[in-house]
């Protein structure tokens, strides 16, 4: 003789309960991982390849080396580079900008960058700005951004001046 | 981020689906006074804690639709919203300047380097109105000539020999030129943000208009 058993009211709610719970943790679960890819995508490595030159920077800047960008003027003057930053989220804030450079000359201008946060129309900006120490060779040039400003609407930029010889090989930036 | 709305709604959903489920549960038994005890007490905390977390979802899938709309605002729009931002940030720091002392060491000299840092390597013709510097903030009033709107690209590291700034443009009115507002923080510190504890001061709830 078979016995059958046939669930009450209760142990169906019981299930009820225990299945929804199960998927509202899986949602949870779910939303966690694909939050944390979406903050670590944030992180952008950009190639000094990507700053733009300004004026006669056009002329005299290598660009042939796939491990830096040189000011390769021969007078011995600095030039200056726009380099993009690239916004994810308009309402995400940049908290990390770093800017991996070389130093090479023992005389004049030593690299130095300014991160600009810029409204959507221009009249506002806030601006910091850091000298790399003085002396040969690598410098990472890297920014507090402590009460950096941010505009729903804006954009950001990061110029760079480089002095002869001097070489910028990538920026870091992180938005939230 | 749809994706994340889904999530989002299908949890929002669940948990109404849940909420509403123990309070039927509950209504359909009508328990005696006896038979509530702890067991009824435990209820109705954890419906309290489901309905706060349904609220919280809701505020979630809210603000993810404010983004959303936030994107089809027009340009008129976006710009007074980024003017609020400016102006609460400028309140702030002024309201920051107006409550620290004057460093006699710091102050006078930095007004002083600023004055000619400015008449060396300012904006061609622009004019100091004013610079004043407390301890660790100062705020500059420059006017630019007619014609100039004041957005020509400046070094303003060489003009004003500190490193970190906000800048304000305002418009020429009757009888004056352009002027740019410079607040700028002295080595070592900050700006104050306009709210505490956000950077930029920004406030998602507020309203701008």
């Amino acid at each position: 003789m078979k016995c059958k058993h046939k669930p009450n009211n209760r142990t169906r709610a019981g299930i009820g309960f225990i299945t929804i719970s199960m998927l509202t943790l899986a949602g949870v679960v779910i939303g966690e991982s694909t939050s944390q890819t979406a903050m670590a995508s944030d992180n952008k490595i950009l190639p000094g390849h990507a700053c733009m030159p300004v004026g006669l920077a056009s002329l005299v800047t290598d660009y042939s080396n796939p491990e830096f960008i040189r000011n390769a003027t021969l007078l011995a003057q600095a030039h200056r580079y726009m380099c993009p930053v690239v916004r994810d989220d308009t309402n995400g804030e940049l908290d990390f900008v770093r800017v991996r450079t070389e130093n090479n000359e023992s005389t004049g201008a030593v690299p130095t960058c300014t991160v600009w946060s810029v409204s959507v129309d221009g009249n506002a900006i806030d601006f910091e700005t850091v000298v790399a120490d003085p002396g040969l060779g690598f410098r990472n040039l890297e920014f507090s951004l402590s009460g950096f400003i941010e505009f729903d609407h804006g954009h950001y930029v990061i110029e760079c001046s480089l002095g002869k010889n001097d070489r910028i090989y990538s920026y870091r930036t992180n938005e939230d | 981020m749809t994706r994340m709305i889904q999530i989002s709604i299908f949890a929002l959903v669940s948990l109404g689906g849940l909420l509403l489920g123990a309070l039927a549960h509950d209504e359909a038994r009508a328990p005696s006074v006896k038979a509530r005890g702890l067991e009824g007490l435990a209820r109705q905390a954890r419906s309290v804690r489901l309905t706060d977390e349904v609220g919280q979802l809701r505020g979630l899938v809210e603000r993810d639709s404010q983004r959303e709309d936030a994107q089809d605002l027009d340009f008129e729009q976006m710009v007074a919203r980024d003017r609020y931002i400016a102006e609460r940030r400028a309140a702030a720091i002024t309201a920051a300047a107006d409550r620290e002392p004057v460093d006699m060491d710091w102050a006078p000299v930095t007004e002083r380097q600023i004055a000619e840092g400015l008449a060396d390597n300012g904006p061609p013709g622009a004019r100091l109105i004013s610079a004043v510097c407390m301890s660790t903030l100062c705020i500059v009033e420059i006017e630019h000539p007619p014609g100039d709107d004041g957005t020509g690209h400046v070094n303003w590291l060489s003009v004003f020999g500190l490193s970190r700034g906000f800048l304000m443009r305002h418009r020429p009115e009757s009888g004056a030129g352009a002027r740019t507002v410079a607040y700028l923080a002295r080595s070592g510190h900050a700006l104050p943000p306009a709210e505490p504890g956000r950077p930029g001061g920004r406030d998602k709830s507020s309203s701008f208009e």
